[in-house]
């Protein structure tokens, strides 16, 4: 696509269950991405003190800090690292965390769960509406 | 000859003793009777009377020749001027009299009599007799002493009672009887039972009459007619009693004119409950404490189909029904120990219907006996909207188990989906590391397909419990707008056509297929109602363009320079006015009648167009710069969506 390699972009992962959040990590990383995987907002909070992202993924519901919590405090930490956020679907009370993650500032919202390709247009599109 | 003589001797002596013997007999009869006989010729003057008179009047035979006047002197000095008016009447008008009177005999004693007379119309001669009835006399006076004794005792009577003679005379009456025939108490003895009844009733009357002489004591109903005409409803009882040697009869008469008038009130008030019976709109009968039917009223007739009479040979038992759980005769044993239940059952009809029935069962007492009043109401129309409340409350419960089922779904398929995005990713992962392994990869291949299907079957599941969530993906937009305008032609009126305006190139975005539909839809059925009833196009044209770093899109929109696709949706309707313009994609903004639409139509199109990173605007007649015919003169307002493309 590029003449010149370009820096890989960075990503963060935030999701509960390791089996999702290992998987996305390995397909970014084979895709150029650098990848950084942690399971729970806190600990994302954490990752984008110490690190700046090109592209943040995280999951919705999870104990503790859901994922519009987790957006919310990010951007009251003032990064605006573009966020895609997924879920897995309609859980008991859960059901207006994808607005709401939008309304607090995630560019896309994505249905788990996400093959390869969903992942990375989902990924291009942030981008480029973030650029 | 000389027999012939001596025969006509003997027929002489013989006549002679014939007619010797007549007197004789005569003179027997009349001294047996104490009556003497009377002639009188008018035309001569000549008067006749019998020996006999002598010894009633207690004189000797030559002291007076008989004559009117000799006659009319024997009476008692106060009745003589009636006697000689008597005879004068009868001598003038013919016809008879009957006179009782007293001779006075010239020892001043008194003898009451009887004198009777008749004119003779082919004679011209007036017979009759005085006859002695000192006799009658001493019975009727032990008769007047009889009634005297009884006088007090029926002046004080409450009952009207009145003395007959066996003949139908009034003799005597109490003053409640004179007051009841409305004459003085002296004159009752002129009336006699012709007088006081109806002639309609007079022959059953004396039937009773008679039968009160016979001791026959049933006692009759009669109306008694006063001499003025008031009629007075009684009831009348008698008694034949003895009074010398006369048979007579005791007859009281009871007023019952208040008694009638409470029996009148009496049936005017069963009239009036038997009419709220007969008319009631439920059906009531009386039953006996076995359940007998004793009563019923028309509504359960008719309810039943079963006519009276065999409702009245039917029990309760027969007619109801109480599937099951309870017996007729359990409910009856149940009301009798209280003062009334209340049940829910069933009318059986004579066709053999059962008819949905509440009962409503009074126990009820009769002089002792347990009865019960049993109201039965019609339950259809009642039990149908039980029955329709128990389907929207059924309707209510599955609405709720599905509810249910939804959250139950929902929280599977959040699980499953988590599961499922390892399985996919890392399947595909490997499919990348094994293709120069064609068994690997066709098994991770399997795999992979497997957790593609299970993603699919969870998503419909989702769509299912949850239609709003949106689920983007890399589209080919101009196959959306087709398949959209495919279900949209089929949606507005056939005097609208639809017009497709673009150029066969393939515009790849990343969005959700569903919400890009109802983008679609919803702007198209706006300018269709835009359009109305009138002919019309609604024109959807689709181009890409370039924004670039200048483009006013860009400071109107904030949106991101770039590739996008521009889908502008024009009608031929009346356009937009400049005013509302920004209005118009506000929620609940509609220019339409609340029964038209929600107007939350073109709301739904910004929402989801800016959730898709892209914009929306509306433009008034000839203000667009995306469609080849903006300018044409027919055509009104455009909508115009901008959405970014994926970058190739």
């Amino acid at each position: 696509m590029t003449h010149t390699p370009p820096p890989p972009l960075k990503a963060l992962i935030v999701d509960d269950e390791d089996l999702v959040r290992n998987a996305v990590a390995m397909v970014l990383r084979r895709n150029q991405f650098e990848a950084i995987a942690v399971s729970s907002g806190e600990q994302g909070r954490e990752a984008c003190r110490k690190n700046t992202f090109d592209i943040i993924l995280t999951d919705l519901v999870m104990p503790q800090m859901d994922g519009v919590e987790f957006i919310q405090a990010l951007r009251a930490d003032g990064i605006t690292t573009p966020i895609i956020t997924f879920t897995g679907g309609a859980r008991v009370g859960h059901q207006n965390l994808s607005s709401q993650a939008i309304e607090s500032g995630a560019c896309l919202t994505l249905r788990k769960p996400v093959n390869k390709q969903q992942l990375l247009d989902a990924i291009a599109t942030a981008l480029e509406i973030s650029r | 000859m000389n027999s012939t003589n001596n025969n006509a001797i003997l027929n002489k002596e013989k006549t002679s003793y014939i007619l010797d013997r007549e007197i004789s007999r005569r003179k027997q009869i009349e001294d047996c009777a104490k009556i003497a006989g009377l002639e009188w010729d008018i035309e001569t003057g000549e008067f006749w009377w019998s020996q006999n008179l002598y010894k009633i009047v207690n004189l000797d035979i030559q002291t007076l020749p008989p004559s009117l006047n000799a006659l009319i002197g024997l009476f008692r000095p106060s009745d003589q001027a009636k006697v000689q008016k008597h005879f004068e009447t009868l001598s003038q008008q013919g016809g008879s009299f009957r006179f009782y009177t007293h001779t006075l005999s010239r020892q001043g004693q008194e003898t009451p009599v009887l004198l009777m007379a008749k004119m003779d119309a082919q004679t011209h001669k007036m017979i009759g007799f005085v006859q002695d009835v000192a006799t009658d006399f001493e019975e009727r006076e032990s008769l007047l002493e009889t009634l005297a004794k009884y006088r007090g005792v029926m002046s004080g009577a409450g009952d009207a009672i009145i003395l007959l003679s066996h003949e139908g005379n009034i003799i005597e009456g109490n003053p409640k009887a004179a007051e009841l025939l409305e004459v003085l108490p002296d004159n009752l003895s002129q009336l006699s039972v012709d007088d006081i009844h109806d002639q309609q009733e007079l022959d059953i009357m004396m039937g009773y009459y008679q039968g009160f002489l016979w001791g026959q004591d049933q006692s009759a109903r009669s109306t008694i007619i006063g001499k003025k005409g008031k009629r007075t409803p009684v009831e009348i009882s008698g008694r034949s009693i003895e009074i010398g040697s006369q048979q007579m009869l005791v007859v009281i008469m009871r007023d019952i004119t208040a008694q009638q008038q409470a029996q009148n009130a009496l049936i005017r008030s069963e009239q009036r409950y038997r009419s709220l019976v007969d008319e009631a709109r439920e059906g009531i009968m009386l039953l006996t404490s076995d359940g007998n039917i004793l009563a019923v009223n028309p509504k359960l007739c008719e309810s039943t189909g079963l006519k009276r009479s065999v409702l009245l040979q039917s029990n309760f038992r027969d007619i109801t029904d109480f599937d099951m759980e309870i017996s007729p005769t359990e409910i009856l044993m149940e009301a009798n120990t209280r003062s009334s239940i209340h049940m829910e059952g069933n009318l059986q009809t004579a066709d053999g219907r059962l008819l949905p029935t509440g009962f409503n069962v009074a126990r009820y007492k009769d002089q002792g006996q347990v009865q019960f009043i049993v109201t039965a109401y019609d339950l259809t129309n009642v039990r149908s909207s039980e029955e329709d409340r128990l389907e929207l409350q059924k309707q209510l419960f599955q609405a709720q188990k599905q509810e249910l089922l939804g959250q139950v779904a929902g929280s599977l398929a959040h699980d499953f989906n988590n599961l499922l995005s390892p399985i996919l990713l890392v399947s595909e992962m490997l499919m990348e590391d094994a293709q120069d392994d064609p068994f690997l990869h066709g098994n991770l291949r399997n795999i992979h397909q497997a957790a593609e299907r299970a993603r699919r079957l969870v998503h419909r599941i989702l769509t299912y419990t949850r239609p709003e969530e949106s689920e983007p993906t890399r589209i080919e937009l101009r196959h959306e707008m087709e398949e959209t305008l495919a279900l949209l032609r089929s949606s507005i009126p056939q005097t609208i056509k639809i017009e497709e305006i673009c150029d066969h190139e393939s515009y790849y975005s990343f969005a959700d297929p569903d919400q890009i539909h109802q983008v679609i839809m919803n702007t198209g059925m706006n300018a269709a109602q835009a359009i109305g009833e009138e002919k019309g196009v609604i024109t959807f044209e689709m181009r890409k363009i370039y924004v670039d770093e200048n483009s006013e899109l860009i400071s109107r929109f904030e949106i991101p320079e770039g590739d996008y696709v521009t889908l502008c949706i024009s009608d031929t309707g009346p356009g937009i006015p400049q005013h509302i313009l920004n209005e118009i994609f506000d929620p609940f903004f509609t220019t339409k009648t609340q029964t038209d639409g929600s107007g939350l139509g073109l709301s739904v199109v910004r929402q989801i167009v800016e959730n898709h990173g892209g914009a929306v605007e509306a433009i008034p007649h000839g203000g667009c710069l995306y469609t080849s015919h903006s300018n044409e003169p027919t055509i009104g307002a455009c909508i115009c969506i901008y959405l970014p493309l994926l970058k190739e």
